[in-house]
């Protein structure tokens, strides 16, 4: 049998027969399961892939649609390896079919940026092009180089161009690094930017706490604020009879810090509520930054679980998906500690923003008690109120 | 059978007896039986090839064969993950594969994703990365299996970045998962990547890479530090045996039946049937983060500020110690009657071994590098942040 026939046969069984089904190969590698389970025809099915050569770049970005995260890196592997011999032989990757397929924001965003990759290895000037283009992405990485290929453009321009290009882009910025960059420009040309607006940040919260978490057992027991939320409650704590307190962030990323605020106790439980009002229904994520076992519930359904102490404080390490309806809405944190005594294991602190699946703004308010008691929606990401001049 | 196959089966036995760097530290020593070897390089000589590499490193380089296997992790994210192979001969890029990290990465700034070293044998190379996750892949590149260990256990979390390096034993692949979350050592079938045992381990973290010991009936056991030394049936996963050995951020070294173990020093034990005999302590072997290594008598060790010492493997008394330039992660490797350090500046730096130091070479790349050299095929690899050096001659 020729090569050529083996590579007409190869692509063949990757052409799939309906273009809603992926063909068997792609099927092979999307049911990987845990712990291996289905590698031994996955490894046949990425053979086949790989085989069938760049014609099957586009189907295999396609798969990602679909695909777990251990099947997306069987798919990004075969993309790589088809990529990596047709540069090799100095052939052409498919451009348009990539182009297009980058200008598809109906596809998974990571495969997006793959194929946003290899249109610029194959074209490079005209991918710069669609890249500035992208600044409103779903993809973070294509938004982000977007941005910074805009500013770069301006920047060459003047000063006034760049700064003109900053005041544009703010709003589209998505990572904590760019956005400070973007901020401290504005700021130096005295147009202040709210960072934790921006971010969408629960400022707002009532917390109560320490419940026991002894031998790390009260991450799975549900204290009584995850049956019923009731403000003037009082519960046996860890410690003793524990109620809630209304904490306000002073921090730009909404940290509220346990230690301070409830005091240093190992092996603890606390919880911390907020409301959170929406116009209408609206798919969001909760996004938590924080080194503690947590989970979230939205509107008394857990949306998020993870059982692991000692994260670190990456922003955004926990993201939960979940609805807003219309009108009044409740988020309850649990932020568990446990016993270790090292210096980095001390962290228990949390920080909650809504936002939409890019990590961007959605337009909602949240109750902040002011210092003189009462109670007023705001939007979130607003700062604790300065305190009430004294009065003598 | 042609003429020229038993021509070409020596050929390759020459290859793979000389020449081989399968894993951390080598075969887990830090030593190496070549000779003739390289002591280092100019702008204009000395170097046979470098290359550049798509991301940052702290893991070591290794060699099977022809094949020189090297990770790198890049992304504002550091989730990016990279698999590529060379040839040793030439530099040449063989192939580049990518996967993304499926686990968080955060990690300090010191390390990145790609800080586990590979291990490779004739079958291609094993890739661990410390978002926990592994991959195979044939010498031609062909993934052979793939597994997200974060998405099998999802508490797997170590803010600071996980660092041990999986090794080979009893033909499986021996995965080290000690973290805040769910923590195992693991063996895993070479040809699919799935458990052929998982045993639990302390939920805490840990960086060292186990060392592996074969026994006089040909068994193998995995000896992994943590909160005790403990010993595994490498067949199995049954713990065989534990007991109270310092430990700390470096790897254990075995040489025969002498065991070295980093933690407030070294200590210098005997492994015996079922346990350890302390031998010594050697609280001047202070080695950071790097690992000690035993060759010809002695006991090597550079703490992180550059002091190099010299102990006598068989009573722990200083034989001397030796000021060199830099700070140290990297561990120091012993071959050919010299010791070659990497420091965190990127300079290589060789000491020619005997009753008194000798500086013989400091060479420049020019970047920072933190990962251990390797030896192999008559050269010296080093990996800066951004380019892979092969040291020898063309």
């Amino acid at each position: 049998m020729t090569r050529s026939l083996v590579l007409l046969l190869a692509l063949v069984a990757v052409a799939p027969a309906h273009a809603a089904d992926p063909a068997p190969p792609l099927q092979a590698i999307l049911a990987v399961g845990k712990e291996g389970a289905g590698n031994a025809d996955a490894a046949a099915a990425w053979k086949q892939l790989v085989a069938a050569g760049p014609d099957t770049i586009i189907p295999t970005l396609t798969a990602f649609d679909t695909a777990s995260p251990a099947a997306a890196n069987w798919l990004r592997s075969a993309v790589s390896a088809v990529a990596d011999a047709e540069q090799k032989a100095k052939r052409p990757l498919p451009a348009e079919a990539l182009k297009a397929f980058v200008k598809d924001d109906k596809r998974n965003p990571a495969a997006r940026r793959i194929a946003y990759e290899l249109y610029a290895a194959a074209v490079p000037g005209e991918a710069t092009n669609l890249l500035a283009e992208l600044v409103n992405d779903s993809e973070s990485d294509l938004r982000r180089d977007a941005i910074a290929e805009r500013l770069a453009r301006a920047a060459k321009v003047s000063p006034a161009a760049l700064l003109a290009a900053q005041k544009e882009l703010v709003p589209f910025a998505r990572d904590r690094d760019q956005l400070e960059q973007l901020a401290k420009a504005l700021d130096a040309a005295g147009e202040p930017f709210n960072k934790t607006t921006h971010f969408n940040y629960v400022t707002q919260w009532l917390v109560v706490g320490p419940f026991d978490n002894t031998a790390e057992a009260g991450y799975a027991k549900a204290y009584p604020p995850e049956a019923q939320f009731d403000a003037k409650a009082e519960y046996p704590g860890k410690l003793g009879p524990v109620s809630w307190k209304a904490m306000q962030s002073a921090d730009e990323y909404g940290t509220i810090n346990l230690n301070q605020e409830i005091g240093k106790v190992k092996s603890a439980v606390a919880y911390a509520y907020a409301v959170v009002e929406a116009p209408a229904a609206t798919p969001v994520e909760v996004r938590a930054t924080s080194p503690n076992a947590l989970q979230i519930f939205l509107n008394g359904e857990k949306i998020y679980d993870r059982n692991a102490y000692h994260n670190g404080r990456a922003a955004d390490a926990h993201v939960a998906k979940g609805t807003l309806k219309a009108g009044r809405n409740t988020v309850l944190l649990k932020v568990c500690q446990d016993d270790q005594k090292q210096p980095w294991t001390q962290g228990w602190e949390f920080a909650a923003r809504v936002s939409d699946a890019t990590g961007g703004r959605v337009p909602l308010r949240q109750a902040l008690t002011t210092p003189t008691g009462e109670t007023e929606l705001v939007p979130l990401g607003t700062l604790k109120a300065a305190p009430a001049p004294e009065k003598k | 059978m042609t003429r020229t196959f038993p021509a070409t089966v020596a050929f390759l036995a020459v290859l793979s007896v000389a020449a081989d760097w399968p894993g951390f530290r080598g075969t887990g020593t830090g030593a190496s039986t070549e000779k003739n070897l390289p002591t280092g390089f100019s702008e204009t000589s000395g170097l046979r090839w470098k290359a550049t590499l798509p991301g940052r490193g702290v893991s070591g380089v290794v060699t099977h064969g022809s094949r020189v296997y090297v990770t790198a992790s890049s992304g504002q994210r550091d989730d990016r993950l990279h698999v590529l192979a060379f040839d040793a001969a030439t530099g040449a890029q063989l192939w580049h594969r990518q996967l993304a990290a499926t686990g968080s990465t955060a990690a300090h700034p010191d390390t990145c994703m790609a800080a586990p070293t590979p291990v490779a044998d004739a079958s291609g190379v094993y890739a661990l990365f410390a978002s926990g996750d592994v991959a195979a892949f044939d010498p031609d590149g062909t993934l052979r299996w793939y597994r997200s260990l974060v998405s099998d256990y999802p508490t797997i979390t170590n803010q600071v970045g996980m660092a041990s390096s999986p090794v080979l034993a009893a033909g499986k692949l021996i995965v080290p998962m000690d973290n805040y979350g769910e923590s195992f050592l693991a063996a895993l079938d070479g040809k699919i990547g799935q458990n052929l045992w998982k045993t639990p381990r302390s939920k805490e973290a840990n960086w060292a890479t186990p060392a592996v010991r074969t026994l006089a009936d040909g068994k193998s056991e995995v000896l992994f530090p943590g909160r005790d030394l403990a010993v595994y049936d490498a067949e199995t996963g049954a713990k065989k045996w534990a007991a109270k050995v310092p430990g700390g951020i470096a790897s254990p070294t075995v040489a025969g039946d002498l065991l070295l173990t980093p933690g407030g020093g070294v200590t210098a034990s005997k492994l015996e049937a079922g346990g350890v005999k302390e031998l010594w302590k050697s609280p001047r072997l202070q080695t950071g983060m790097s690992s000690p290594v035993a060759f010809e008598g002695k006991v090597y060790g550079v703490t992180s500020a550059g002091v190099l010492l010299c102990v006598d493997a068989a009573t722990g008394k200083v034989d001397w110690d030796f000021r060199v330039k830099g700070k140290f992660s990297a561990s120091p490797v012993a071959a050919d009657g010299k010791l070659y350090l990497f420091s965190e500046e990127g300079n290589l730096i060789a000491v020619k071994l005997g009753a008194e130091p000798e500086l013989i070479a400091e060479s420049k790349t020019g970047e920072r590098g933190q990962a251990t050299p390797a030896v192999s095929g008559g050269a010296i690899f080093i990996r800066g942040d951004k380019t892979l050096f092969c040291v020898g001659s063309k």
